[in-house]
Order: C-alpha cells, then structure tokens, then sequence
C-alpha cells in the first residue's frame, strides 16, 4: 500500500498546479489611458471671483465599465475582450475636465463636489455614448455628452447642453479607436470649457 | 485479496469521532443557550418594525446584550406588534427601562435599543397577568427627523391647496411667486435631509453634536408645523397678511435648511472619504468579479464571436 501515499500527493500536487494554469492562449490583456492632450489656450483675461464644482461625471449604464465598447450596427453594442481601460471613462473624463476648467482659468478655484469646498455654481455631466462606430472599417468614435450648469445657493438650472463629438479612427481595431477617443474627448473638453465661460454668470 | 484494516481499529476510531461530536454539540448548547438569560416582552405600537429579525441584536448603552427571539401582530393590543427578547441576566433591567428601534439608516438591519430612565428604579421582575414574560415599555426613537419633516411637507401641501381654494383669481396670481420659492425651499429641505440621513449613518449613534443638533432642527419643524396650521385657520384674511406668513415660513424653511447643510457639511470629511473608499473598493470588486465572473472565459479566453475589431482569434 505504501507506494500508493506517493502516488496520490504527486496526481494532487499536478492537479493543482493545472488548474492554476489556463488552458487558453497567453495573449495579454491590453490597458489603455483616456487622455485629452495638453492644448495650449489663452487663459480667461479676469477670472471669476466663483468657485466652480465639478460634480462626479454619471454614466449611462453600458459605458459604466472599463470595457471599451464598440458597435457593429446600428444599435448594438459590445466590448472589446482584450482591450480595456485603466478606469472608468466617466471618472476619468470628471478628472480631466477639472484639469481642462483649471487650465482655462475662467474662475478663481476649480474642485470637485467632494473635495469638500464651498461653491457657488456646479457642473455636471452625463455621458451618454462613448463607443467606436465599427460598422465600416476603419469607422469612427462617437462621444456624446450632456452638461449641467447649475447655482447651489438658488437651486436653479442655468444652462444645460448637449455635446457630440466624432473622430475617425486611425486604424481598424482597439488601439485606433483609443487614438481616436483621445482626439474627440479633447475636443469635446474644450468645447464644454468655452460653454462653461459664456454660461457661467459674471 | 484479504483488506488489510483492523476492524478493531477502525471501530474505535468511529466512536471516538461520534463522541467528540456529541461532546462538542452538548458544549455548544450550553454555551450558546439560554443559560442565564431571562425573556422579556415589549409592545411596539408608535415604532415602525421594518427590518427587524429574529436574532436582532438587543443593546443597552451600544452593548450587545441580547436578541430578538420572536415577534408577530399584536391580537391583544390592536395595532402593536409583540417582541419577545432574551435579555442576559447581568444586565440591569429596570421598571424604568424603555426599549426602542434603531435602525441604520443605510442598511436597513434595525436593532432594539434599550435605555433607563431611571438607573436606580427596581429591577423588572413582574410578570402581568395574562403575560408571560415581564413587560419593558416601549419608548420613543431619537430618529423621527425624516417622519417630521414629512409632515410638515404634507400639512404644507395641504395649507396650499386650503389657500388655492379660499383665495380668488387675482390673489392666487399675486401669491403663486412666493410659494414657488416656498416649494423651491422646502425641495432643498429635503434634499438635505437625505444627506442628512447618510450623514447620520456614517457618523454612528456617538456623535453627541449630531444629537444636539437634530434636536434643534426637530424643533424647527415643529415651530413650522405650527406656523402652517396657523396660516390654514386663516386662509380667508387679506393676501397681504398671507404673504407675510408664507415669507415668514420661507425664512423659517431656509433657516432650517441652512441648518442641515452645516450639519451635513461638519460631518461630511469623514463621510466623504468613506464614500470614495467604498466607491474605489466596489470598482476594484467590480472589476475582478467581471473577470471571474465567467469561469468559461477565465479557462478558455473570450469566445470566438466576441471579439472585437482586430482582435485575434484564440
């Protein structure tokens, strides 16, 4: 019987070490960071004495993932399998707007709602679309977004707009589209930052 | 082929093992049962019971000292519910013992909470006639802010549709932009009291300041309450002396408001930077159960059809 004690721990010891393994192919999972380039622009000649809130940036429920989302045909949606981002593109399109308001210099301080600080007007977001058209190649990202400018103090909506942006993609797979998003959220901050400066009262 | 066991062996080591269970199940009752504890009974009848279970925790002074063994619908008291709780003998019971719920706010798990009025009442030892356990009064719950401000909103809907009804055209038309603003108010009123809710939550029952605080803004409402009723009986005086009063309960409203929102603002660091570790943590959860969540694709990779453009087939 003894030789059998051996036996038994070696099978075991293999069990082990192959269920830790995968049995598929060892193709890397690719991570990709949101950016909106660094665009130089005139800051606001005089700032606003208000300190502007951005508020954490709500996502429809689909692009509420670090999946990329792209889109065969007209309304459907799926996520690529091997490519995602490093964080939500609501958050990190929150975080790059404070950048983009800051760098602008239309007011005196810019924060996020839950940075604790006192403000006197609050922008919100909702992210509507963010996928890669990829109905045709190379296609193209689609990026829509709506924003909130609302007085805290009064409780009052004072402007609300919807803002859609489009960028070709370079190439016909994840890392094209990512390019792409790059270039249409850039966009699109610059043009909800203008927004803001005329919206915003004086 | 002849086995190799002893049977001897084998046999004993089975009663052993059946013994030690036996053993273990009989330290287990002793230990986990009723032992000492003495059963208590309470008819809850102004307090609401939701979320409340059998093996609800049954504290006095933030200590555990019992649990909820049973509860159902009153058929003796109308509109009571019966709890029954096993309370442990060395806590100190007394006539002047009150019992209330405490529920958390964010979760929902209520517990009964246990006070004296009087720490050097007699022990509760008395068993009514009729009962079967000695009876602990029901007290009343420090968490009534939310009810209050409810009904003060309700009596104020109801003041408004009063007012619409007595005053004629012209007059509903001078008032209609006041009470906008009014209801405006009373909207941040309550959007505050759900940060007021969460706020409460996050800070625990210790926080002394929030106790004193929720006292003075219960006050409030009640002043307001008051000052609706009022402007109720007199819906038929002249609009000028109604816009007085709707400005005076808008100052009353703001005032409040403002209160809640330095409330919420004070107690909000901590609150905040628990909010973003339990939002960073519930990503981060996310995102492995995502990965985990589909054994298949852990063991295999993404099935064929869902790949994306330019992503290689396994």
């Amino acid at each position: 019987m003894k030789p059998f004690v051996p036996a038994v721990l070696v099978s075991g010891l293999l069990l082990a070490v192959g269920g830790c393994a995968s049995l598929g192919p060892q193709e890397a999972q690719r991570y990709y960071v949101l950016e909106a380039p660094n665009v130089m622009q005139k800051a606001a000649a005089t700032p606003r004495a208000a300190t502007l809130l951005v508020a954490p940036a709500t996502v429809s429920g689909f692009y509420e993932t670090q999946d990329i989302v792209y889109s065969r045909a007209p309304g459907m949606r799926a996520y690529y399998q091997l490519h995602t981002w490093t964080e939500r593109p609501g958050r990190r399109l929150s975080e790059l707007l404070v950048m983009r308001l800051e760098r602008a210099g239309s007011f005196s301080t810019v924060a996020t709602v839950v940075s604790g600080v006192k403000g006197q007007l609050v922008l919100g977001t909702h992210l509507a679309e963010f996928y890669h058209d990829a109905a045709a190649a190379p296609g193209s990202v689609r990026v829509t977004v709506t924003a909130e400018l609302t007085d805290p103090v009064r409780r009052v909506l004072l402007a609300r707009r919807s803002f859609e942006r489009s960028a070709p993609a370079a190439t016909y797979d994840a890392p094209g589209a990512v390019q792409a998003f790059n270039v249409a959220v850039t966009a699109l901050l610059d043009e909800i930052a203008a927004w803001v400066e005329v919206a915003a009262p004086r | 082929m002849e086995p190799e066991a002893k049977y001897t062996l084998v046999g004993a080591a089975v009663l052993t093992l059946l013994a030690l269970i036996v053993a273990a199940a009989v330290w287990l009752k002793g230990s986990g049962g009723e032992g000492d504890d003495r059963p208590y009974k309470i008819y809850f009848a102004r307090q609401s019971l939701e979320g409340l279970q059998i093996r609800s925790d049954v504290k006095m002074q933030g200590i555990k000292v019992g649990s909820v063994t049973a509860f159902r619908i009153s058929a003796r008291r109308p509109g009571s519910v019966e709890v029954v709780i096993r309370v442990d003998g060395s806590a100190p019971i007394r006539q002047s013992t009150r019992a209330a719920v405490e529920r958390q706010l964010l979760t929902g798990i209520a517990s009964i909470r246990l006070a004296n009025i009087d720490e050097n009442s007699p022990p509760l030892t008395e068993v009514p006639q009729d009962e079967p356990y000695p009876l602990i009064a029901e007290g009343e719950s420090e968490y009534k802010l939310t009810e209050s401000v409810s009904q003060v909103a309700l009596r104020a809907d109801e003041t408004m549709q009063r007012i619409n009804l007595a005053l004629s055209d012209e007059n509903q038309v001078a008032l209609s932009e006041i009470l906008v603003n009014l209801r405006q108010i009373s909207g941040g009123m309550s959007r505050s009291m759900a940060g007021l809710d969460k706020t409460l939550a996050a800070l625990g029952h210790a926080a002394d300041e929030v106790r004193g605080m929720s006292a003075v803004i219960r006050d409030d409402a009640h002043k307001l309450a008051q000052r609706y009723d009022a402007l109720g009986e007199e819906s038929t005086t002249a609009v000028r002396e109604v816009s007085a009063a709707v400005r005076q309960i808008s100052v009353d409203v703001a005032q409040l408001s403002g209160r809640m929102d330095a409330l919420i603002s004070d107690g909000n660091v901590e609150l905040r930077v628990t909010a973003q570790e339990l939002r960073s943590t519930a990503d981060a959860l996310g995102a492995a159960a995502r990965r985990l969540g589909d054994p298949g694709r852990a063991l295999f990779g993404p099935a064929k059809g869902s790949m994306g453009p330019g992503e290689a087939s396994r």
